[in-house]
């Protein structure tokens, strides 16, 4: 509110300054000093007046020297602490902006430069998304000023409705391996592991709605993910920047050059490409954010199978052509049931892999889905999983929605503000009261218990029993886990404790120490002090 | 209404409200929506005192100006929305995990 009363040419000063002082009352003076320094001399480096070779060696020197101190703890000069957020600043960020300022066809003023690198809530959220620089330029306050603050709370909204979502699956959806039991478990246990990507879909949201609060008109991160009709159609919607930033700086460097020999070539090794790649940044990005590197064959395989699954969908849309929807274009009903039968086979499918992504070995996974028997209840409960999906998706289709968020042009009609704020205002007030005592009194104490254990972060089962495994297990009780603990990257949390390692090992007396137990603490990798309120523990 | 009446007040008050930035007072272990709003307005104040010392108060009392039009109730909207926001993700206690433990980890505070 009160940055909106700064005049307009004074905005992102003031967004600038905002940022910076959150840096220094959230980390400290001396850890954000550090912060500065290094991100400035990041920066600096760019802009040199010298040759594109030097200065890109001297980047290669300076992000080696602080991968040293990465891995080195004892030599870092600065509290452990801001590794993450230092290293979610830089990690995609200088890529962008250097592949920005190389096709910049002005220089780049230097507030933008600070806006771009010391974004506000990154402070607060290591997992960040790659914002593409050139857009956050060009959609700052490029409409109407509400409009843009309206959409912002909107997703913000959206994104505390993903969070809390994801809270009510960790706590009651989501079960260990060793429950895993029958065909009805391995469904709900597939099910949650994919649910619970609503943590990154929910934050990612809250960060770029917050962002439009500032007047950056910043497009979706996220858009229906759940209800994709294909696999192309999956890798659009889901972390639309992430596609968006390798599509930029990956495929399309690739694929220009090599289309003089064939299209088909050109599509195929530009995907390759940009699926190495994803693969590889993932470590990389695990590197920075956790120190330490993440080499599992599931991991790589299910990068893989996406890619080939996207190439072999991407060469049969250029064959057939891609079907798109206009906003607003009528929608039979034919159309809207064959594409709710194409997002449940696509559900079904993504839940398998995101699964086996999750299993620390592909033999753990296999036997994970070996189950004794599959009855005609386990059959239902497939069913009625993939009939949701396949109802929600009719739904979304016949009535619109199904695009997500419709991409407006700058000088597109804004919609009236007030009925947009007051569906907000209602929505958010309904949020407030869901878990009220007041409001839930009428409905039993289950449903008390239920709106107690929604406010309040604590562990579920799963967790609670690591937790235990750890004190026990460990030479000072180890890491503990943390409520709501989901690896940074969004992959489900990986099942090392679970049974099925030690079905394979045979060593049922000595668990090995949960690697969810090893992913938690804070994101330096120090123990944190434990939460004391333990769901059943 | 300090900064309107002179540069100088300006400097003064933004000084005060930024009292908590100064080096060796450490940093509040929770970020709460008092000290946020806190150090924006100090940060607003500052640069319209360092506007009028340049003599470019037109446009802050332009834009201020605003506040006497619909613009005024729209601002108005958009501050419940983000105080009900607020609420919310007081009450379900939303916030970034990582957040917590970066800011425990810092200042050595417990998040109990």
């Amino acid at each position: 509110v009160i940055h909106h009363l700064v005049p307009k040419a004074r905005r992102l000063t003031l967004f600038v300054a905002i940022s910076l002082v959150s840096y220094v009352l959230v980390l400290g003076a001396a850890n954000a000093a550090w912060i500065t320094v290094i991100v400035l001399a990041f920066i600096g480096i760019f802009h040199l007046p010298v040759s594109l070779n030097a200065r890109l060696a001297l980047l290669l020197a300076a992000a080696l020297a602080l991968a040293f101190l990465r891995v080195s703890p004892a030599v870092t000069p600065f509290s452990g602490a801001i590794w993450p957020i230092l290293g979610s600043i830089l990690m995609f960020r200088l890529i962008m902006y250097w592949y920005d300022l190389k096709h910049a066809r002005k220089p780049i003023p230097p507030t933008w430069s600070l806006a771009y690198f010391f974004m506000v809530p990154n402070v607060a959220f290591p997992l960040f998304p790659v914002v593409d620089f050139s857009t956050m330029q060009r959609t700052h306050y490029d409409q109407e000023p509400f409009r843009i603050y309206q959409r912002g709370l909107e997703w913000v909204m959206r994104g505390l409705v993903h969070l809390l979502l994801y809270r009510l699956v960790y706590q009651y959806l989501m079960i260990a391996p060793e429950e895993v039991a029958d065909g009805t478990k391995l469904v709900r246990y597939m099910l949650a592991t994919f649910l619970m990507y609503l943590r990154v879909s929910g934050t990612f949201h809250v960060i770029v709605g917050a962002l439009h609060l500032y007047g950056f008109r910043l497009p979706e991160t996220h858009r229906l993910f759940y209800l994709s009709t294909s696999i192309s159609d999956f890798w659009r919607r889901i972390n639309i920047y992430w596609k968006d930033f390798m599509q930029k700086v990956v495929f399309l460097p690739v694929y220009f050059p090599l289309r003089k020999r064939g299209e088909t070539l050109a599509l195929v090794v530009g995907t390759i490409v940009v699926f190495f790649i994803t693969w590889a940044t993932h470590a990389y990005q695990w590197f920075w954010l956790r120190g330490e590197g993440l080499w599992s064959a599931t991991d790589a395989l299910f990068w893989a199978i996406l890619g080939v699954l996207l190439i072999g969908n991407s060469l049969w849309e250029a064959k057939r052509g891609r079907k798109r929807v206009l906003p607003g274009a009528k929608r039979s009903l034919r159309d809207a049931l064959i594409n709710g039968a194409s997002a449940a086979g696509v559900f079904a499918l993504i839940c398998t892999l995101w699964t086996m992504w999750g299993s620390p070995t592909f033999g753990d996974w296999i036997d994970l889905m070996r189950v004794p028997s599959f009855t005609l209840r386990d059959g239902l409960a497939v069913a009625a999983v993939l009939g949701t999906v396949f109802a929600v998706a009719v739904i979304a289709d016949l009535t619109g929605r199904s695009g997500g968020d419709q991409e407006t042009s700058a000088k597109a009609p804004a919609p009236a503000f007030a009925p947009h704020a007051m569906k907000t205002i209602a929505a958010l007030g309904v949020l407030a009261l869901t878990a009220s005592p007041y409001a839930t009194r009428p409905f039993g104490t289950r449903a008390q218990e239920i709106a107690r254990e929604m406010r309040f972060p604590e562990l579920n089962k799963r967790d609670a029993k690591a937790l235990q495994r750890g004190y026990y297990e460990g030479p000072a009780g180890g890491d503990r886990p943390e409520p709501g603990t989901a690896r940074t990257d969004g992959r489900p949390p990986d099942r090392r404790a679970g049974h099925l390692a030690v079905r394979r090992a045979g060593r049922a007396s000595r668990l090995p120490r949960s690697r969810d137990a090893a992913d938690v603490g804070d994101v330096s990798g120090r123990p944190v002090v434990p939460d004391q309120r333990v769901r059943d523990a | 209404l300090l900064a309107l009446r002179g540069r100088r007040h300006s400097l003064v008050a933004a000084a005060s409200v930024l009292a908590d930035l100064r080096p060796g007072v450490p940093p509040a272990p929770s970020f709460g929506l008092g000290q946020s709003v806190e150090f924006v307005l100090g940060l607003a104040i500052m640069m319209l005192g360092l506007d009028l010392r340049r003599g470019e108060g037109a446009a802050w009392r332009a834009s201020l100006g605003t506040l006497a039009t619909t613009d005024g109730a729209k601002l108005l909207a958009v501050g419940a929305q983000l105080a009900l926001i607020v609420f919310i993700a007081g009450w379900y206690q939303i916030e970034s995990p990582a957040f917590a433990s970066v800011g425990g980890a810092v200042h050595g505070d417990s998040r109990s």
